[in-house]
């Protein structure tokens, strides 16, 4: 896990490496180290029709690829112009196995950075007793597999 | 000379992307910007042309591309691929390199190769879920979707794709029925109604969990490949297939070697670039990795495995510098001639370009920068783990954000390092952690230049020089110390002095600012032969004296006791690699005085990283071992524990364990006594050494002051102080181990008796530490050992026991087994010393003392004879418990019962019955893993099995020369006789039942229900596996020996009859198929019949030869008979056929005298005349052995004509059919002597040229009916036909005028009634001619239009 101080020293960078990363923390909290960037929003839930999901795991995780390609492809971005995009539930990524490969294939780049949104463990209480909750699994599903550049927490 | 401000000859590019992505790159909207940005240089040049050469060769090949991070191999690959694939967009034209153009453009137009380009990063699954394979079959079917969707609908990819595609297209209606039960079984619906419902990927991953398809499926690599590559090659009609892997390198991360991940990527790229190409599948696989390629990968030569690519590998380092230029700025136009103005000036003023041989082509493709600028970029992003810094990549960021500074392009001289030093790019690496404090320092200084008293052009230069040095420094390698001449920093900071020259003024500068304390180094050096004054950067951290770092640091360490106790511990257990090779050698250690006891470090990477101590898990126990006493390896245990603990005291449990060792790492609170107090075994000892003593506890400082010093000193530059920290770890760390021994050998040594072992003794630098203080606890308490340990010959060890048991017991013996035998029978007391490798057990103690054991029992569990007798005072080991309960069985009366959870095969690859280990499978069976696993649970048991000598009465009733046995040592043999009786038996039992059973039904009987039991019963019995399964089974079907022995008489006869069961068959079959041909024969013929039933027969067989001789009594006679009537039927058949030989022309002629239907129709009674005679010929067929039919054979009745009594000669016919013809004959010469017929005869007779028909009418004359035959030819026939019939055909000729006139006029609408009244007219005009001529002649009518005069009516 990296500091805050990290964020700062990326968003002072003039170019970067075609950053992902992972935001452990509320979206408010995140907003003052953006002022300097253009900042876009993805919601994904956003990107797709409920109703219409496949029932198959397999085939949702290629519905949702295609769909997040296709809203990667179509965020405006002006030439030389640092873009952040925050990308909202990103439980889904990690829920239907999407990975973050149409992030790095389609949107990152020296002017263009990718914050995935986490804001928050889910609560041990709230589960009934035969339920176990695994409650760092989404962040360990974007760092056991090094998906992510950096994760930074709030 | 002139220069042109930078500005006049450059243009600034705009800002490049230099993190291109190979998917974006490679879409056809960015290909042509991705081909015409891209560089070559001669050694990318000389890549691509390696890989294009496979390409257009249509060879597959490996190549790996290999480079660090950021230097261009996703540009390489995306570039590479373009213009692979989008053959369409002529991109060839866009590509700035001529000479690949010229080259290769035509050729790869003729090369449709199908792309898969894809990077992995971003891939990774959690939980270890990663697979190669799966991505790859992801990749290929996202390229068939973009590149070819029509292609796409057709390959099968997937194992449920294929699994879909066999059962639609391959599969057998066998395979389909299994499918359908299991559909039926698993989802209550058809396969059809599954796939109708849940789509055919789903059915096809059902079809793959039912295994059904399994082995169709494709499943290895290379088939699964293979059949993808066919697919779209042949389907697609694609010349072969590109494979481009980016970003290699953060998968090969993820899977370390050895793992199952790591063997599928090994596996999957030498599939694809080795194995596949070698089968001439034209696959071409490009990784781009910062990684070395795997070793099983590399194979360096063309068509071996990868070929390695190296991107800016430092035989190329001029491609750096031409890249990033060219990816900054364009030259303008004419700027040639001015950049050949710079050169000039630069070779004049500098020695750079005659030094490093710099070209003018060169010199203008990095125009305008200064070239040892790219040797420091070069360097400083050569490692961007290290300087956070991506190689190209950072260096193009650098070198664009140094040209759009204005300011910079308006001068007149090259761009120099002291110019890159502000751009954002190297600020932002100049920020990381290993060089913020210097460069905080190259801040502070060029603050501080306004102090010095100089002219503001030379502060300006000062700082350039400053600039110009840090960069050099930071630039080195950490182990690199050098500087720069006066010259060097002229030259690289682009020094003017038009008065005292370039490099006087470096010196100048650099004086001044050593003089004002700058943080600027000059030293001598000698180069070239000569001495001079080389200047660097000093860095802050070099100044420090390691002395003053290292004093308060131990200082602290010494205050710090319970850390201290904590490494006391840690250095216990210290392996090799903790210890230094001088303390090695002068110790003769090889690490802490625990360290074979070493237990698990709880801590966490970060905890080990941080110098944390370590955490162990203590008590920790191990295992250990002695041969000191009584020639026996004895096993014991160790542990090790910080503190004592009463349960350390408790006795021995296990059988195995003859020892315990307890290693207390620190001197225990309580006293020694409450130690020994607690003790409840002899055999168990505590060493437990001294308080620390201050000596220890300052080496133990010394290792933690310098353990943090060097962390602390991690700097790339505080090299000394890390060397300084090193030097005092390694005088500790000896120290420390001597204090270990000195601290245990002033402890104790505890037992329970108080045996006095002196712990300066055992902790002397002794290897066998644990083997000597074994040794010394069993010598005393195992003092009545069961066997003869003084006779042992060598060391005895478990693996020893196996031997023995192998040379006492086999039949076949190794050499090494024979002299286990020597060396331990003796010793163990199962051999005596006159008869040293024979079984003699008698003497030995161990057994007496076992067979005592099991005295009045009849069942003892081998754990309880284990814990019997390994231990005091009795001394065995369990292998020789094992041995000796082998002994036992072997000796007789005893069976070890083997636990049933693990079946024993014996060597004779059989199972050993019923798991028990008897006195003949102990020669059949090794003593292995699986038998040491097999004794768990085991029981030695009193033998209850019968010997061969109870089992021989019902043996003899199978074969009565079986012979008793004298030892059991015969039973094997006598056993192996039995066991081929009924291996015989086994196979004869069905084919004598089914044998019978068929010969029975053609004699008309069955076989009796006691014959068909015994049958039965055998069968069971021939399935024993050995004489004692024999005898079980066979008291269970025949409570006596004498019911056996009758049952398999009634076998043994039945095997008699089916012995002769052919012969009697051919008897039955001739009795059966003879017919009646004398009545005192055929008498005899029934009476014989009667002796041949299946029941008489087989009740007893030994009358068959008599009956068979009454059978060939009767027979001759038979034959004799039959013969006789044979003869004189065919004498008759020639008579009747030399009679019908007259007949046969005259009925011939009168048959065709009959078609002459003109005369006159035949009588009816005619008609049969051909048939008759065709039917008597038939019946006087006369058989080739009329003389002597061949019946004296199998065949009763003759083979040729199977002639029988009921056959009667055609006399009576024959008669008939003369009397027939004659009457025939008669009424045809009647009808031609008709007047009106013998005229028209005549008269065609007298016109001549038909002689026949004159000889005809003279025959007809006299009635003579003999010479027809030769006259009454089919020709003549046909001709008296026709005569006759056109001499009865009148012709007549009808006016039609008045017939016309009769139909009058017709209306359209009365055709019909027209056509019926011309027909009536007709018909009067036929009916009124055969009026005028005669009823029997025929007429014909002609109409005439006109009379006959001519008139027109």
């Amino acid at each position: 896990m990296q500091t805050q101080d990290e964020l700062t020293n990326l968003f002072r960078q003039r170019t970067w490496d075609r950053e992902l990363i992972l935001w452990f923390g509320p979206e408010v909290k995140l907003r003052p180290f953006l002022t300097s960037v253009q900042v876009e929003t993805l919601d994904l839930l956003d990107t797709f029709d409920a109703a219409a999901l496949p029932v198959d795991d397999e085939e949702v995780r290629q519905h949702l690829s295609r769909s997040l390609r296709k809203c990667l492809q179509s965020i405006p971005r002006t030439a030389g112009k640092r873009t952040a995009l925050i990308v909202r539930s990103a439980g889904l990524l990690a829920r239907y196995r999407v990975g973050v490969q149409d992030f790095y294939n389609w949107f990152c780049d020296d002017f263009a950075m990718v914050i995935l949104l986490v804001e928050g463990r889910c609560g041990e209480s709230e589960w009934p007793d035969e339920v176990e909750c695994a409650s760092d699994g989404l962040v360990e599903y974007f760092t056991k597999s090094d998906l992510i550049k950096r994760l930074i927490e709030a | 000379m002139a220069l042109l401000e930078l500005s006049k000859l450059i243009s600034l590019k705009p800002e490049p992307q230099t993190t291109p992505s190979l998917a974006l790159y490679i879409q056809k909207d960015r290909a042509r910007e991705c081909v015409s940005e891209y560089h070559l240089t001669p050694a990318l040049r000389a890549h691509f042309k390696k890989i294009l050469e496979s390409v257009v060769h249509r060879q597959g090949q490996g190549f790996w591309v290999q480079a660090e991070y950021g230097a261009g191999k996703t540009h390489f690959l995306a570039a590479l691929v373009d213009l692979l694939m989008w053959r369409e967009l002529d991109l060839w034209s866009s590509l700035r390199d001529e000479e690949l153009k010229n080259e290769y453009a035509a050729a790869l137009s003729k090369v449709k190769m199908f792309p898969v380009a894809f990077s992995l990063r971003g891939m990774g699954e959690s939980h270890g879920n990663d697979s190669l394979m799966r991505i790859f079959e992801e990749q290929i079917r996202e390229s068939l979707n973009l590149h070819d969707p029509e292609l796409a609908t057709q390959v099968k990819l997937t194992s449920a794709e294929i699994a879909d595609s066999w059962y639609a297209n391959e599969a057998s209606s066998v395979l389909k029925s299994a499918v359908k039960t299991f559909f039926q079984e698993e989802h209550s619906c058809t396969p059809e109604d599954f796939r109708s419902k849940d789509g055919p990927k789903k059915f096809g991953q059902e079809l793959v969990r039912s295994t059904i398809p399994e082995g169709r499926l494709k499943g290895k690599f290379k088939e699964r490949f293979t059949y993808i590559y066919d697919q779209i090659t042949k389907i697609g009609k694609y010349d072969g297939v590109v494979f481009v892997v980016d970003e290699f390198r953060s998968w090969q991360d993820r899977h370390v070697a050895g793992t199952a991940a790591y063997a599928e990527d090994e596996e999957i790229l030498e599939t694809l670039a080795f194995v596949l190409p070698t089968s001439h599948l034209n696959i071409l696989t490009i990784v781009a990795s910062q990684g070395d390629m795997p070793q099983k990968l590399s194979g360096g030569g063309q068509g071996d495995r990868f070929v390695p690519l190296y991107l800016l590998a430092d035989k190329n380092k001029g491609d750096f510098g031409e890249i990033v230029t060219f990816r900054c700025r364009d030259l303008l136009k004419g700027a040639t001639t001015d950049i050949k103005d710079y050169y000039d000036f630069c070779r004049k003023e500098y020695r750079f370009i005659k030094q490093g041989n710099v070209s003018l082509d060169y010199f203008s493709a990095i125009f305008p920068f200064q070239p040892r600028t790219f040797d420091v970029m070069r360097r400083i992003t050569q490692s961007a783990e290290k300087h956070n810094l991506p190689t190209a990549r950072s260096a193009i960021r650098i070198a664009w954000q140094a040209l759009s500074d204005e300011t910079t392009l308006k001068t007149k001289r090259l761009i120099t390092m002291s110019d890159i030093i502000r751009t954002d790019e190297l600020l932002k690496g100049l920020s990381h952690e290993s060089y913020r404090d210097d460069f905080h320092s190259l801040q502070g200084a060029i603050e501080q230049l306004p102090d010095l008293e100089m002219s503001p052009d030379e502060r300006e230069q000062a700082r350039r020089v400053l600039e110009t040095l840090f960069l050099w420094v930071m630039s080195l390698p950490d182990n690199l110390r050098d500087g720069m001449t006066a010259l060097d920093v002229a030259e690289a900071a682009w020094l003017m002095d038009d008065a005292v020259g370039a490099a006087a003024q470096a010196e100048h500068l650099l004086t001044k600012l050593l003089q004002g304390g700058f943080p600027v180094r000059a030293d001598k050096k000698t180069r070239d032969g000569k001495e001079v004054v080389v200047y660097s950067y000093e860095t802050s951290v070099a100044q420090d004296n390691p002395v003053r770092v290292f004093g308060p640091l131990k200082k602290k360490a010494k205050e710090e006791i319970k850390i201290q106790d904590l490494k006391w511990t840690e250095s216990l257990f210290w392996q090799l690699p903790d210890i230094t090779k001088e303390a090695q050698e002068e110790l003769g250690v090889n690490g802490g005085i625990l360290s074979e006891f070493q237990p698990h470090d709880q801590r966490t990477p970060q905890d080990r990283q941080a110098g944390k101590p370590a955490i162990y898990q203590l008590p920790h126990t191990a295992a250990t071992s002695t041969k000191r006493v009584y020639k026996v390896q004895y096993g014991g245990e160790v542990i090790v524990s910080d503190r004592w603990r009463a349960e350390f005291g408790e006795e021995i449990k296990n059988a195995d364990q003859h020892f315990r060792i307890i290693y207390l790492t620190a001197s225990p609170d309580g006293e020694d006594g409450e130690i020994t107090a607690a003790l409840k075994e002899a055999r168990t000892v505590v060493c437990r050494p001294a308080p620390l003593s201050a000596d220890t506890r300052e080496a133990l400082a010394g290792f933690m002051a310098a353990e943090q010093m060097k962390r602390n000193a991690s700097a790339p530059n505080q090299t000394s102080l890390r060397e300084y920290a090193e030097t005092k770890r390694r005088e500790a760390v000896k120290d420390i181990l001597k204090c270990q021994l000195d601290e245990f050998r002033r402890g104790k040594v505890l037992t329970q008796k108080g045996y006095g072992i002196p712990a300066a003794e055992i902790f002397k630098l002794s290897k066998e530490r644990e083997a000597d203080l074994g040794g010394r606890l069993i010598e005393k308490a195992y003092d009545t050992p069961l066997f003869s340990p003084k006779d042992f010959k060598k060391d005895f060890t478990d693996a020893d026991a196996k031997k023995v048991f192998a040379g006492l017991f086999h039949k076949d013996r190794a050499n090494s087994e024979k002299d286990a035998v020597q060396n331990f029978g003796v010793g163990l007391e199962l051999a005596v010393k006159s008869h040293p490798a024979e079984f003699k057990p008698e003497a030995s103690q161990a057994l007496a003392r076992i067979r005592e054991h099991m005295s009045g029992r009849t069942d003892a569990p081998m754990a309880e004879l284990k814990t019997a007798f390994c231990k005091a005072p009795f001394g065995l080991t369990e292998s020789m418990v094992v041995l000796y309960a082998c002994s036992l069985v072997k000796a007789g009366g005893f069976e070890l019962v083997l636990n049933a959870a693990s079946p024993i095969t014996l060597t004779n690859e059989k199972p050993l019955p019923g798991n028990r280990l008897t006195t003949h499978a102990l020669a059949l069976c090794d003593w292995n893993a699986k038998l040491d696993k097999a004794l768990l649970g085991a029981r030695l048991v009193v033998s209850v099995q019968k010997g061969w000598n109870e089992v021989l009465p019902y043996a003899r009733v199978l074969d009565d020369t079986l012979k008793t046995v004298a030892t059991p040592d015969e039973e094997p043999q006598r056993n192996e006789q039995l066991l081929n009786i009924l291996g015989k038996l086994k196979t004869e039992v069905p084919e004598v039942n089914k044998s019978l059973t068929t010969f029975a039904s053609k004699l008309g009987g069955i076989v009796p229900k006691s014959l068909t039991e015994t049958c039965v019963r055998l069968t069971g019995l021939a399935a024993s596996a050995s004489f004692q399964e024999f005898d079980a089974a066979v008291r269970e079907s025949y409570p006596s020996r004498e019911d056996f022995a009758k049952a398999f008489d009634l076998y043994a006869k039945g095997c008699q009859l089916r012995d002769r069961a052919f012969d009697l068959s051919q008897v039955r079959d001739y009795l059966s198929g003879a017919c009646d041909i004398e009545a005192p024969v055929d008498t005899q013929r029934d009476l014989i019949q009667c002796f041949f039933e299946f029941d008489t027969l087989l009740a007893d067989p030994a009358i068959i030869p008599v009956r068979q001789q009454n059978f060939e009594k009767w027979k001759a006679s038979y034959v004799h008979s039959y013969r006789k009537a044979h003869r004189a039927y065919y004498k008759k058949l020639t008579e009747l056929e030399t009679s019908l030989g007259t007949l046969k022309p005259k009925a011939r002629a009168l048959v065709k005298m009959n078609t002459i239907v003109e005369i006159g129709p035949p009588l009816p009674t005619m008609h049969s005349v051909a048939a008759d005679l065709a039917a008597i010929e038939k019946r006087l067929y006369l058989c080739p052995d009329a003389e002597q039919a061949a019946v004296e054979g199998a065949a009763p009745t003759c083979p040729k004509c199977s002639w029988t009594p009921l056959d009667q000669p055609p006399a009576a016919e024959v008669a008939r059919l003369t009397a027939l013809v004659a009457s025939g004959l008669t009424d045809r010469f009647q009808r031609f002597k008709d007047a009106a017929i013998s005229t028209i005869l005549k008269k065609a007779a007298e016109q001549g040229g038909r002689p026949d028909l004159t000889k005809l009418l003279e025959i007809v004359q006299l009635t003579n009916s003999d010479a027809l035959a030769g006259v009454l030819t089919d020709d003549l026939v046909d001709f008296l036909r026709k005569l006759l019939y056109d001499e009865n055909l009148v012709q007549e000729e009808i006016q039609l005028g008045p017939i016309v006139s009769d139909v009058g006029a017709i209306e359209e609408d009365h055709i019909d009634e027209a056509v019926d009244k011309f027909a009536k007219l007709l018909t009067k005009a036929v009916k009124d001619a055969k009026a005028k001529h005669g009823k029997s002649k025929r007429v014909r009518i002609f109409l005439r239009l006109q009379p006959p005069d001519g008139s027109v009516q």
